[in-house]
């Protein structure tokens, strides 16, 4: 019993560790802080243990003046001019080590020339591409870009598809995104963009961008600052904004909900109470054996589901999801070569389980 | 269109803020909020902070020169200069309360009672944090030193020391763990 408290002591500990360190690395999320507050609010031994830590961490700046410590700052420092590199292959190290570490299906490919290029992915693929600037960009299963940067600013038209940005900082370049009749520009963030048919989605993990509806070109900061506070829609993290023709919605600290729209970059994608509709539209995305709705009356049904992305096979992946509504809900699966037929399944009741 | 800017510090070109604060409130703005309300979760004074945050930095002496390094670096100066704010903040505000809540919430954990004698155990908690960090190992030692008295950012760190940003991560914690160790021993 003594035993388990220690462990639990412990594991408390490492916890209250880890939250000072992310707190202090500049760049916590929005998910970040909520399971920060949600571990704070689970026990006051939790709070106690993690405002110690922050005491001795704001103690020990007391010391900056300290003689000793001084000294060993200035020999850390020293170890720099024996070791430093070209920052800019480090910042491109560094992006792909990331796509790697969070993409599970994801290659990353560099682009390393200066001209600009088109980058695209298949159906059922995802690639992470880490560029010269050391921005990272994830597209999405179909989808299509062109890459732009040169000294005036960092341009990426988004053709079709969805695409997931990790952007690095540039004071002197914005980096904008084209999609449609919107050009999102990014500060410094991590957020994704969606453009099917004229539907645009832009969901905001972290930092904050700013949508304009017109045709803005390759602004500097100055230009954009002008633009900033002329009254761009402006998106925080935990944002989602959706333009259909003319009608536009942005929700609001939802990172649940951006969470969920950028699923995919973990290699599954998460339905929560969609229509049966919506959710196959989404299927389709990933793949090339199509899921048809033969039958409006099951096509509003409710589903929460989840689908595995898998480049080998796909279609098995689809297949499961497909008999896992059946089993559930009052739909039948016919399986056709080319294509899976959802019909209603008469003969079952709508709560069979 | 605008739907947020309220949330916007004001800082204004009249005011004598430069172009370059501005930018950087607009960039970093809304990391130094969630910084601030994570350390000051119970506390409503957020706001005040990060404006007193700004504003501070517009008076520092060559801030154009500060504000031009590297953006992580930037956001762990505002941090360092937030952090000052809410310490400095706490002890004008005397309250025992707030003083209680906000800076000695460490020697409760220790199960210290506030008293006259916390004044000298807080000069002894700094000898103890000093010796923790002169015992660390030398890589853990470099990594902490180099991100809390020169100011760099866990990227910068990793670029100084060849090695993982990650690395630098378990850095930062071991020395926060030694830290928590050597005070607790007393």
């Amino acid at each position: 019993m003594r035993e388990r408290i220690d462990r639990r002591k412990n594991h408390a500990q490492q916890r209250a560790q880890w939250h000072v360190m992310r707190l202090y690395s500049g760049d916590m999320t929005a998910a970040d802080e909520s399971e920060l507050r949600r571990w704070l609010a689970e026990d006051p031994a939790h709070r106690q243990a993690y405002e110690h830590l922050l005491d001795l961490w704001d103690l020990s700046g007391d010391l900056v003046n300290d003689e000793d410590i001084a000294a060993l700052t200035r020999d850390a420092l020293r170890a720099e001019t024996r070791t430093r590199l070209d920052r800019r292959w480090i910042a491109l190290a560094a992006a792909v080590l990331l796509a790697v570490a969070t993409g599970v299906l994801t290659k990353t490919f560099l682009v390393t020339t200066d001209e600009a290029q088109i980058l695209e992915t298949a159906l059922g693929d995802q690639r992470t591409f880490a560029l010269r600037d050391g921005s990272s960009v994830t597209l999405n299963s179909g989808s299509r870009i062109l890459v732009d940067f040169d000294s005036l600013g960092r341009r990426i038209l988004l053709d079709f598809g969805e695409i997931f940005l990790e952007v690095a900082k540039d004071p002197e370049r914005t980096l904008t995104i084209r999609a449609g009749d919107h050009v999102v520009t990014a500060l410094g963030t991590k957020f994704s963009v969606h453009l099917s048919g004229h539907r645009l989605e832009i969901a905001v993990a972290e930092g904050r961008v700013a949508v304009n509806d017109d045709n803005i070109r390759f602004p500097r900061q100055t230009e954009f600052l002008a633009r900033f506070e002329a009254g761009s829609l402006i998106l925080d993290a935990g944002s989602v904004a959706r333009f259909e023709q003319d009608r536009q919605t942005v929700t609001e600290d939802s990172i649940g909900e951006v969470e969920r729209l950028q699923s995919w970059r973990s290699g599954r994608v998460r339905f929560e109470d969609q229509t049966l509709m919506e959710v196959m539209s989404e299927v389709n995305r990933y793949s090339r054996v199509k899921v048809l709705i033969e039958d409006s009356t099951i096509a509003d049904l409710r589903i929460s589901a989840v689908l595995n992305l898998d480049q080998v096979e796909m279609t098995g992946q689809v297949e499961l999801l497909l008999s896992s509504l059946e089993d559930i809900h009052p739909i039948k699966v016919v399986r056709h070569p080319d294509r899976f037929v959802l019909i209603a399944n008469r003969s079952a009741g709508p709560n069979r389980s | 269109m605008a739907t947020n800017t309220s949330k916007v510090v004001h800082l204004r070109r009249k005011d004598g803020v430069s172009d370059a604060l501005r930018r950087i409130a607009l960039e970093h703005e809304p990391a130094l909020r969630r910084f601030v309300g994570a350390r000051l979760s119970a506390h409503p004074d957020h706001e005040d902070v990060v404006q007193e945050t700004f504003l501070r930095v517009a008076r520092q002496e060559d801030v154009e020169n500060k504000l031009s390094r590297s953006l992580d670096s930037v956001r762990s100066y505002l941090f360092s200069i937030a952090t000052n704010v809410m310490r400095d903040g706490y002890r004008k505000a005397g309250t025992r309360q707030k003083y209680d809540d906000l800076t000695r919430h460490g020697a409760r954990a220790l199960g210290v009672e506030s008293s006259a004698e916390e004044i000298v155990s807080a000069q002894e908690q700094l000898g103890n944090v000093k010796a923790a960090i002169m015992k660390l190992s030398p890589e853990c030692r470099d990594a902490f030193v180099l991100n809390r008295f020169e100011g760099l950012s866990y990227r910068e760190v990793a670029d100084t020391m060849s090695v993982s940003v990650s690395m630098v991560e378990k850095h930062i914690m071991r020395a926060l763990a030694e830290l928590r160790r050597h005070v607790d021993r007393g």
